[in-house]
């Protein structure tokens, strides 16, 4: 007899999901899937809407990452308008892109993650949250959430508000720096540092003992990675070009623009979830696999350009490369979470270099201009991988087009691949057909999930909350038994 | 597991026994603005800040946010008294009030449904204070799509101005004119 074993609801990603794992008549598993059952509709009612309003629409699209749209939306009205941003006004984008980065990867390690790796798989599942952490390691807590507070600090000192700020505006952004900023930054910095290096020492122990089978068995595949990456190949968050590599660090592609992406990006749909499967159109689907995020952009880069985290860089490097790539490509999805901790020390650098420029405060900030394209893409690097914003308006400016390929769509063809690696790992082969599955095998499935730390608000970006629906097939494929709600 | 002994020698630093700048109360609106009379909080802090003659002074710190986030238990310990400002849902007949909050763990639950006194216990929890702490509670009626107040909670915003003023007022001390 075949059997479905659902994981649902995932617990613990910004979200709802559901994970089926089918069985074939011999108790194997024969597949598994991520369920996107969010539908939302932001690239059909966002049509007729003025340009200049995508970026505070977008931006609620999500509250976790809505600065990654703001940016993104900013960008692609840049286009529209074909202005040349001030440099300031760039500099300023970028901060306020590093802050973001911060503190949602903050929120990811300390909140959604760690809970496993320090409260441990097989303990009480209603403890092993954030809240338990809370109880047992206050400390490791309280400088979690510090962390966060600077991140999204510093996002309200620039943008005027932590969550849906229009600072970013086409053209440039709104305010300079101020000096209350400025001094406020650089007061907190050091306390900043510290947490994410003590993070970073916590980590790599764990790393080193308890994690060592996570490391190996959580989404660890060959793929390609995308992301942008700067002049001379550094890391870059929010300018840049395109650039892919595979898992043997070869360069597939590079010097790539956004406003080509449908060149080489295609979307393919399942029936089974409202997430698209973005791949590299040349490889065709599926094997046109991709990752995009911290890990992606980890290996993609040359370096990272500043010191601390070019030597954290070589040291995820040197830990986890694979001997196919000669130590410089990762390829395990759990990985993502050291490499988090990675991007939170080049953002805390980041912005460190840039809080000290003072063009910041005195240059000039925006470009005006009225509507002199009809069509444009924007990118940016979201925590959770690249963004793409396309537009298309009519002479009067109102949106007519759009089209949002967002980062954890591009990886779902990578989600579901970790979730069966984990699902072949964890669980009996074959699975006798009166066996209960024990919660922290259960866990783990979720674990890879969480891995990419993925923002399905954002990656169906449709509307309503639709019904949960449970389906057992069997090898043929035919629905046994069917149970919905909602 | 128990957490990892490198923790413990981080040298991070403890908001205890930091002296912040802000240091005095702090108002926290909560609500959506863009659900009617949920947006009451942005209403009245907003005329606070746009208001120079109210007694908002240098002592008091506006926070406005649609939900509590785990990070505002950060600037609670710095505080010397929290009010929270939020939409109220009534039937109808009910005016403005102001509670007093203790903490409660069971509010800190779950992260996207924080409560004000759940933030409160989050806050003693991790470190060890729990200021002074109350909530003004504001009936609404109508709590749909929009950014307009319902005409029932307009007619309260006087009672519920007063009420928060006369909380302020009690914060700033005597006057010293």
């Amino acid at each position: 007899m075949t059997r479905t074993i659902t994981i649902d609801p995932v617990t613990r990603i910004e979200g709802h999901a559901k994970i089926t794992l089918h069985l074939d008549e011999a108790g194997h598993l024969a597949d598994a899937r991520f369920h996107v059952v969010e539908y939302r509709g932001f690239e059909k009612f966002c049509e007729g809407r003025p340009f200049t309003e995508m970026a505070g629409i977008t931006a609620r699209i999500c509250g976790i990452c809505p600065v990654s749209h703001l940016l993104a939306a900013a960008k692609t009205g840049d286009k529209l308008l074909a202005v040349q941003v001030p440099p300031a006004a760039r500099k300023l984008r970028k901060m306020l892109n590093l802050a973001q980065l911060c503190q949602s990867h903050a929120l990811s390690f300390f909140h959604l993650s760690s809970p496993d790796f320090l409260l441990g798989w097989e303990s009480d599942p209603a403890r092993r949250n954030v809240f338990g952490l809370m109880a047992a390691d206050p400390e490791l807590a309280r400088a979690g959430i510090r962390l966060r507070q600077f991140g999204q600090q510093v996002l309200e000192l620039l943008g005027g508000r932590r969550i849906h700020s229009a600072w970013a505006v086409p053209g440039g952004v709104r305010t300079p720096l101020s000096a209350e900023a400025k001094a406020w930054i650089l007061e907190r910095l050091p306390e900043a540092k510290a947490t994410v290096a003590a993070a970073l020492e916590l980590y790599k122990g764990l790393l080193d003992g308890p994690l060592q089978r996570e490391q190996r068995t959580f989404g660890d595949f060959p793929s390609l990675f995308l992301s942008l990456v700067g002049p001379g190949g550094q890391w870059e968050c929010i300018d840049g070009l395109i650039r892919l590599v595979d898992s043997t660090g070869a360069v597939v592609a590079d010097g790539l623009r956004e406003d080509d992406y449908a060149s080489f990006l295609g979307e393919a749909v399942e029936s089974w979830s409202y997430l698209k499967f973005p791949y590299y159109k040349p490889l065709g689907y599926p094997a046109g696999l991709y990752r995009v995020g911290p890990l992606a952009r980890l290996n993609v880069c040359d370096a990272i350009g500043t010191d601390w985290a070019d030597r954290e860089l070589q040291e995820f490097r040197q830990r986890s490369g694979t001997a196919d790539s000669g130590g410089r490509i990762v390829t395990s999805s759990f990985a993502y979470h050291h490499a988090r901790l990675v991007e939170i020390v080049a953002c805390l650098e980041g912005i460190e270099q840039l809080v000290l420029d003072d063009t910041l405060m005195n240059g000039r900030i925006r470009a005006r201009a009225s509507l002199n394209a009809n069509e444009a893409v924007g990118v940016s690097e979201a925590p959770r991988g690249t963004l793409f914003h396309h537009y298309r308006v009519d002479d009067d400016g109102l949106i007519t087009r759009v089209n949002l390929i967002i980062a954890t769509g591009q990886n779902n063809l990578a989600m579901n691949r970790t979730v069966a690696q984990i699902a072949r790992e964890y669980i009996p082969d074959p699975v006798p057909p009166d066996a209960g599955i024990p919660e922290p095998l259960l866990n783990r499935v979720e674990a890879g999930i969480r891995c990419f730390d993925p923002c399905l608000s954002c990656s169906t970006h449709a509307a309503g909350q639709m019904p949960l629906r449970l389906e057992l097939h069997d090898a043929a494929g035919q629905v046994l038994a069917a149970r919905q709600r909602g | 597991m128990r957490p990892a002994r490198c923790w413990r020698r981080a040298s991070v630093a403890e908001p205890r026994g930091q002296r912040d700048p802000r240091r005095g109360d702090l108002v926290i609106g909560l609500g959506n603005p863009l659900r009617q009379d949920d947006g009451v909080a942005w209403q009245l802090l907003q005329e606070l800040e746009d208001d120079p003659g109210s007694p908002r002074t240098a002592h008091a710190s506006l926070r406005i946010c649609r939900q509590l986030l785990p990070e505002l238990a950060a600037e609670l310990p710095l505080q010397g008294r929290v009010l929270f400002v939020d939409a109220w849902l009534q039937p109808g007949g009910q005016e403005p009030r102001l509670e007093v909050l203790t903490p409660d763990p069971l509010g800190a639950a779950h992260l996207h449904q924080l409560t004000p006194a759940g933030l409160l216990a989050l806050g003693h929890q991790l470190f060890g204070v729990a200021p002074s702490a109350s909530i003004l509670l504001v009936p609404g009626r109508r709590f749909g799509h929009g950014t307009e107040l319902s005409a029932p909670l307009r007619r309260r915003l006087p009672a519920a101005r007063a009420l928060l003023r006369g909380w302020l007022r009690e914060g700033a001390g005597p006057c010293t004119n």
